[in-house]
């Protein structure tokens, strides 16, 4: 049975069952991958999936059940599985569905440049790309040389009149290899999106990942005391899911973000805007509308040091007295497009100011580290030494540690280089003051 | 699930194009998930979960896998079809004879989830969260969820090979926030068994509750953590997690056979202090990270990884294993049909030693004591490590100071390995998800307390 067939039954038994308030989410995946190692394919992976979500609303409680192959037949069973599931919430708070009125923007997603990729011989490229990283006698092993590509469609309807779908399709390249000296082995990856014409060549994002290893095997051993460090892009836009989840409403409410009370009060330096953009051209993370069907707004929950605005869903947003800002990601908070407003300094500019000092370059244990409700983090670092304005020797691995409210404070200037890395997060480089780094 | 005539039929369409081995992997998976937040059941979700998984492999060097969760014959065909595609050379005389093997499981369900109410699992939860609250006045709230799930799972291949498993797992996890004036601290608990609803038989929830509560209410006091290289004992249970990272996933063929682990070509070598053995265990009657058969059909084995500091064993499966030319373990693991099979980790732990924790904390003169771990992660052909802290102290003279907090432990796995100067006596394991290419798969980490001489702790101050 097609997809949009069993959707029309289950959507009929709903109504038939006098089931007031329903949504039915459905998604359709399909993707391919493959490896290569040592010169050859190692791997090759192909996959079709999907999945439907029926919610079923009891007095603003919502119970949710998901099968991935059903028949007809399991309708019923589906339909009194989440009508279950309704009945064990005893929050007070409501749940709520939209009924899909109003304007939803136009909006253009990153997408990979079709024609080119379906003309690009992937195998020859994974190849080609392995063999130009062994040339470098540093390079001691390609660990990972990959392609994938992921496209699929999902869809949102419910008992209020809601009906919207979109399309997805993504594809990305990617090079992780270990670069070896002596017994000092560092390792370094790169990706590539193929939404940009020089995607397509492998000496670019070879070279890169090449490049970052074998910087990062002659460390040195010094002790660098200065109350400036500088944050490359990639590595304050690894810091900014957990400032996302600062601005949550339901963060807020639940009393885990300190910004609780504090709209239209300054949190962060001046020069600090930070922006969800759900719309931004050709951005990761942009989408017309939100896991609840809500057409997306562009927002800035900073502007110059000042809460704007927190990130609310239908839920949250009720609570409030607000509208939802079409922040619904699953059955909780999420971002479009989330990045730091880039300064006018170019880089440089950040690297004269900062003196003698350290440039961290990427953060690990990201997943571990870090406590929303005390704001407290303490997270690995990869970097290099600042030294007359250029960035020099690696350092061995160190920590940063600091508190993710006040770090908003200490924020000296951002870079106008902005980037996204093929992610909804993206920052500039950014001059930072008091955070404490630890290390050899 | 599939019909044998069926599955061989899939096996044949694997084999087509090439290839001197092929797999399908099926499965039936229920799982079912209840959140409690502020005293409310907050969320109630469940949800089935159907698939099959076509695996053909060429010796070592190339495995081509794919998988549907649409279930109708002709994309069955096709899926299958799209495994044969990957390898693309010409097709090999294999004949194989499906035939049923048997395995009795060791891991016996009482009281399967499927036989108990829903209602139920959500007034447990009230119940700890209640007792949580009635602990102490300065908690704030609590947070917890109630996971079950039930994974059936049938495995056939060209070696003749048909064999089902039924795993059931069940996971209860809380924190509980203390707030003291302008200061606001979390800490959490979770108990997980490859068993049914008995696991929560005889548990006693005041001491859990009480547990969690003082936890927080002790984070309000901590301080921050002073920086530099130090003795650093670590605690049992999930202070094992250190081992898993640092070692663990480097002892993995996934790591090995891409030749990208610090533990390649060293088996036979000392990479460890003498006071460490080290076993990883599959078969460990209802432990969270514990299954009959492995995702690629073979029993799961008791694995001695390291004797008396000397590296004894790898986490081997088949495919890797061709091409390190070593037999398979049993580790063999997936999340879900969606996965290509890898080795991965089942229960992972430190083996006793002979001191006692009094006796550690006694004999460092100035060091920390990092009593509850929170997670960290590891890089295994560099050996990199991160660790964050959940719970630490600082010892002095022999004697437990000030608590403190934002700690993180930084350096090379295998120095820590050889850095292990005492090994406690009171071995114990914690749950976890563990993450990696075939996805995240339910594994125990476990140790007894464990002292290194040396490691670098980085702090707030």
């Amino acid at each position: 049975m097609l997809a949009d067939e069993f959707i029309e039954k289950l959507y009929a038994a709903c109504k038939s069952e006098n089931i007031g308030k329903f949504q039915i989410k459905y998604s359709f995946s399909a993707e391919e991958f493959l490896n290569v190692f040592d010169g050859q394919i190692s791997s090759r992976e192909n996959s079709q999936e999907q999945l439907y979500l029926l919610e079923i609303s009891k007095n603003g409680k919502v119970g949710r059940f998901g099968i991935s192959s059903p028949d007809e037949g399991d309708i019923p069973f589906i339909i009194s599985q989440a009508m279950e599931n309704a009945s064990l919430i005893d929050d007070a708070d409501e749940n709520f569905f939209y009924d899909g009125k109003g304007e939803y923007p136009r909006v253009l997603p990153y997408a990979p440049l079709a024609d080119k990729l379906n003309s690009l011989n992937k195998e020859d490229f994974l190849l080609a790309a392995e063999k130009r990283a062994y040339q470098n006698p540093l390079i001691d092993k390609v660990i990972r040389c990959s392609y994938s590509r992921n496209y699929g469609r999902s869809s949102i309807c419910n008992s209020l009149g809601l009906k919207q779908s979109k399309d997805f399709d993504s594809a990305s390249a990617g090079i992780y290899l270990s670069a070896k000296k002596g017994d000092v082995v560092k390792t370094a990856g790169e990706y590539v999106f193929f939404d940009k014409a020089e995607d397509f060549s492998v000496e670019n994002f070879v070279d890169k990942a090449v490049e970052k290893a074998v910087k990062r095997l002659e460390t040195i051993n010094k002790t660098i005391e200065n109350q400036y460090v500088v944050l490359s892009p990639r590595a304050f836009s690894s810091l900014l899911p957990k400032i996302a989840s600062l601005f949550s409403a339901k963060a807020v409410q639940d009393k885990k973000s300190r910004l609780c009370g504090k709209l239209g009060q300054k949190i962060a330096a001046d020069n600090v805007t930070i922006i969800d953009n759900p719309l931004l051209e050709k951005g990761f993370g942009t989408a017309a509308y939100d896991s609840e069907g809500i057409p997306t707004i562009y927002k800035e929950v900073i502007k110059n040091g000042i809460l704007q605005t927190y990130l609310y869903n239908l839920k949250t947003a009720h609570k409030d007295g607000v509208k939802s800002t079409g922040n619904a990601s699953g059955t909780g908070i999420g971002v479009g497009n989330f990045y730091l407003k880039p300064g006018e300094a170019s880089q440089q500019a950040l690297l004269d100011k900062a003196g003698n000092s350290i440039w961290i370059e990427s953060l690990n244990g990201l997943h571990a580290g870090f406590d929303i409700v005390s704001g407290d983090f303490s997270f690995g670092a990869e970097g290099f030494e600042i030294s007359r304005g250029k960035i020099g020797a690696a350092l061995e691995q160190f920590t940063i540690a600091g508190n993710i409210y006040q770090l908003l404070t200490d924020i000296v200037m951002a870079g106008d280089d902005l980037e996204f890395y093929g992610s909804k997060f993206g920052s500039p480089s950014v001059l930072v003051k008091g955070l404490k780094v630890s290390g050899e | 699930m599939l019909d044998k005539n069926f599955t061989a039929v899939l096996l044949e369409e694997a084999l087509s194009q090439g290839g001197d081995f092929a797999e399908v992997f099926m499965e039936n998976s229920f799982s079912g998930s209840l959140v409690i937040g502020e005293r409310q059941i907050k969320e109630a979700a469940s949800s089935i979960d159907k698939g099959v998984g076509v695996r053909v492999c060429k010796g070592g060097e190339l495995q081509s896998y794919a998988f549907t969760n649409r279930l109708d014959k002709d994309s069955l065909i096709k899926t299958a079809r799209q495994a044969a595609a990957g390898i693309n050379e010409k097709k090999q005389n294999i004949h194989f004879n499906l035939q049923e093997n048997e395995l009795a499981s060791p891991h016996i369900i009482l009281k399967t989830q499927k036989d108990i109410s829903k209602m139920q699992k959500a007034d447990l939860l009230r119940d700890v969260s209640e007792r949580i609250y009635a602990a102490h006045p300065s908690i704030i709230r609590t947070d917890g969820s109630y996971l079950e799930e039930i994974q059936e799972v049938t495995i056939a291949n060209s070696n003749g090979l048909w064999i089902s498993d039924k795993r059931e797992r069940t996971r209860f996890s809380i924190s509980a926030q203390a707030q003291k004036g302008d200061r606001n601290e979390s800490a959490g608990e979770n108990i997980g068994a490859l068993k049914g609803f008995e696991l929560y038989d005889g548990w006693d929830k005041d001491e859990f509750a009480a547990q969690i509560a003082e936890a927080a209410i002790r984070k309000l006091e901590a301080r921050n953590c002073p920086s530099g290289k130090m003795p650093v004992i670590i605690n049992n249970k999930f202070g094992g997690v250190i081992f898993h990272e640092a070692c663990g996933h480097a002892l993995e063929a996934t790591a090995l056979a891409k030749r990208a682990s610090v533990f390649q070509d060293k088996l036979g070598q000392q990479i460890a202090s003498p006071l460490v053995s080290a076993v990883d265990d599959g078969t460990i009657p209802n432990a969270w990270g514990s299954q009959t058969i492995d995702d690629e059909g073979l029993k799961t084995q008791r694995n001695l990884l390291i004797k008396d500091g000397i590296l004894t064993g790898y986490l081997i499966d088949s495919f890797n294993g061709k091409r390190l030319g070593l037999a398979p373990t049993g580790s063999c693991r997936r999340e879900s049909y969606r996965y290509a099979p890898t080795s991965r980790m089942n229960n992972t732990f430190i083996l006793n030693g002979t001191s006692t924790l009094e006796e550690m904390i006694a004999a460092t003169d100035y060091g920390l004591f990092a009593s509850k771990m929170s997670g960290g992660s590891v890089n295994p052909a560099s050996g990199d490590f991160n660790f964050s802290v959940d719970e630490a102290y600082i010892i002095e003279k022999g004697k437990i100071k000030q608590q403190v907090k934002g700690a993180k432990l930084i350096g090379k796995g295998s120095e820590i390995l050889k850095n292990i100067d005492m090994v406690g006596n009171n071995l114990g394991l914690a749950c976890g998800m563990c993450g990696s290419v075939s996805g995240s798969v339910p594994t125990t980490v476990g140790q007894p307390a464990i002292r290194v001489s040396e490691i670098l702790v980085g702090g707030q101050e």
